[in-house]
């Protein structure tokens, strides 16, 4: 059972820094700061999600968990927020005369 | 591991570089907040999280916002470097010569370090189970009540300057489903931190830093209220820290007859109520070194 | 052993966020790039910790996680008016 937990938490963590490599590449290759952003709130927020699962899955104690998800939110939150406010800077600031 | 750190010290020496040469201000903030990071990082690989923790919540929160402030008043970049190439050689020249001379200190070192053991064995009786804490307020709490002392001053110094304020633009609506939930963690971490830092790595100066990040993104977004009244509060809480801690230090050498040595069997109650004053006096602190000490009507 | 190279490779995932840093063009692209960096540096901290089995990491990344976004409000309030 725990090496079963333990293999899938290594997958998922493995699959999560795939999420956070491309999320590199897209910050690379992307064109423009409107498709960037795009990075900060997907493929980063995933990435970090399917970290934090397997690490809970692989540590294997409910005590670990709690922060993990917290760390999650804060970071899904704050990509959100912040991609929102800098993309409505840059559109305002394009559009205004 | 060896791997890791190789690359770990490389980005850092890149970060650094960048943060010093790139031409624009924003960058340099960026490239330095980055260095925050990775130097957070590298304290975890020394095994010393209580510093990880505190380079964390100082340099990924309230610096970045502090530099930007600063950037923002003194405007862009202009001109070429100051004091030229000549300036340039004579702070490597400077740098280079600190590095060796503390490499020379380091390698000259020799047999156990005396400090840790010492420690060890007198744990028992400073009231925490966190070495490091144990250090900060009760075997050298005179170094901790200096720090203060000089937070207490730089707090002071802002308020004589009185430096312009910098008003930022309010963010509107779409911060307060951010704000609704990071600040109240905010302070559910800041509590979690303080109350672990008997036992685990956590403490004054990290929860400080973390509710002062809670209160600036509040700031930030242009919630809450922001009158005279407020900013007055927050310049007495600043330097009520300060207040308290010698205070404390002057009522334990009322009842035990050492300054700052608590009362036996009593030692951790003391170091939390100090502790938590802290917390509150640095996270006030820092705010106001962001918002500036007096909100003069803006013109 | 590889619970060992993961937080190497997400080590390397947040340093590849650095020529973005470097290029710009603009300072908001800069500042994704190290908010982005600092997502990089919360999933290290989170492998560090499961591989050396250490759970206090977490309360570091928590702090990292709960402060990221400070720096880019910042950035975003006080440009608003820049020159």
């Amino acid at each position: 059972m725990s090496a079963a937990l333990f293999g899938l938490g290594l997958v998922l963590m493995s699959l999560g820094i795939v999420f956070l490599f491309v999320a590199a590449l897209g910050l690379w290759r992307l064109p423009d700061l409107l498709s960037r952003l795009h990075v900060l709130t997907k493929a980063d927020t995933a990435g970090l999600a399917l970290v934090a699962l397997g690490a809970a899955c692989v540590s294997g104690s409910l005590a670990a968990l709690l922060p993990l998800l917290l760390c999650v939110v804060l970071v899904a939150i704050s990509g959100a927020t912040i991609g929102h406010l800098v993309a409505r800077s840059v559109t305002r600031r394009e559009t205004a005369p | 591991m060896i791997a890791f750190d190789i690359v770990l010290t490389l980005g850092l020496l890149a970060c650094a570089a960048m943060a010093l040469t790139l031409r624009d201000r924003t960058a340099s903030i960026a490239a330095f907040v980055v260095a925050g990071l990775l130097i957070a990082l590298s304290w975890v690989r020394l095994a010393a999280p209580d510093v990880a923790l505190a380079e964390a919540a100082i340099g990924a929160g309230v610096t970045g916002a502090l530099f930007l402030r600063s950037a923002r008043r003194i405007g862009p970049i202009t001109g070429g470097p100051v004091g030229g190439m000549s300036a340039s050689i004579a702070a490597a020249l400077g740098a280079g010569g600190l590095s060796a001379a503390l490499f020379w200190a380091f390698a000259g070192t020799s047999g156990p370090v005396p400090y840790p053991p010492l420690v060890a064995a007198n744990l028992e009786a400073s009231g925490v189970t966190n070495p490091v804490t144990a250090v900060l307020l009760n075997f050298r709490a005179w170094d901790t009540l200096l720090e203060i002392a000089v937070l207490a001053v730089a707090l002071a110094l802002v308020v004589m300057l009185g430096p312009a304020p910098v008003v930022p633009r309010a963010l509107g609506e779409l911060v307060l489903p951010f704000a609704r939930i990071v600040v109240p963690l905010a302070i559910l971490v800041a509590g979690h931190l303080l109350w672990q830092g008997a036992t685990a790595p956590g403490g004054a100066f990290q929860a400080g830093a973390v509710l002062a990040g809670g209160m600036l993104a509040l700031v930030l977004a242009g919630i809450g209220p922001a009158g005279e009244r407020i900013v007055r509060g927050a310049l007495l809480l600043g330097l009520a820290g300060l207040a308290v801690f010698v205070g404390a230090a002057l009522a334990a050498e009322g009842l035990t007859g050492r300054f700052l040595g608590y009362p036996a069997g009593a030692e951790k109650a003391w170091i939390i109520a100090i502790e938590a004053s802290l917390t509150l006096s640095i996270a006030a602190t820092l705010c106001l070194l962001f918002t500036g000490p007096v909100r003069r009507p803006h013109q | 052993m590889i619970l060992e190279v993961l937080p190497f490779l997400s080590l390397l995932a947040t340093l590849a966020s650095l020529p973005r840093l470097l290029l710009g063009p603009g300072a908001a692209d800069r500042i994704v790039a190290a908010q982005l960096a600092g997502t990089g540096a919360v999933a290290t901290l989170i492998l560090l910790g499961a591989a050396t089995a250490t759970p206090p990491l977490y309360d570091v990344a928590l702090v990292f996680a709960a402060l990221a976004a400070v720096t880019g409000l910042a950035f975003v309030a006080l440009s608003g008016r820049a020159r």
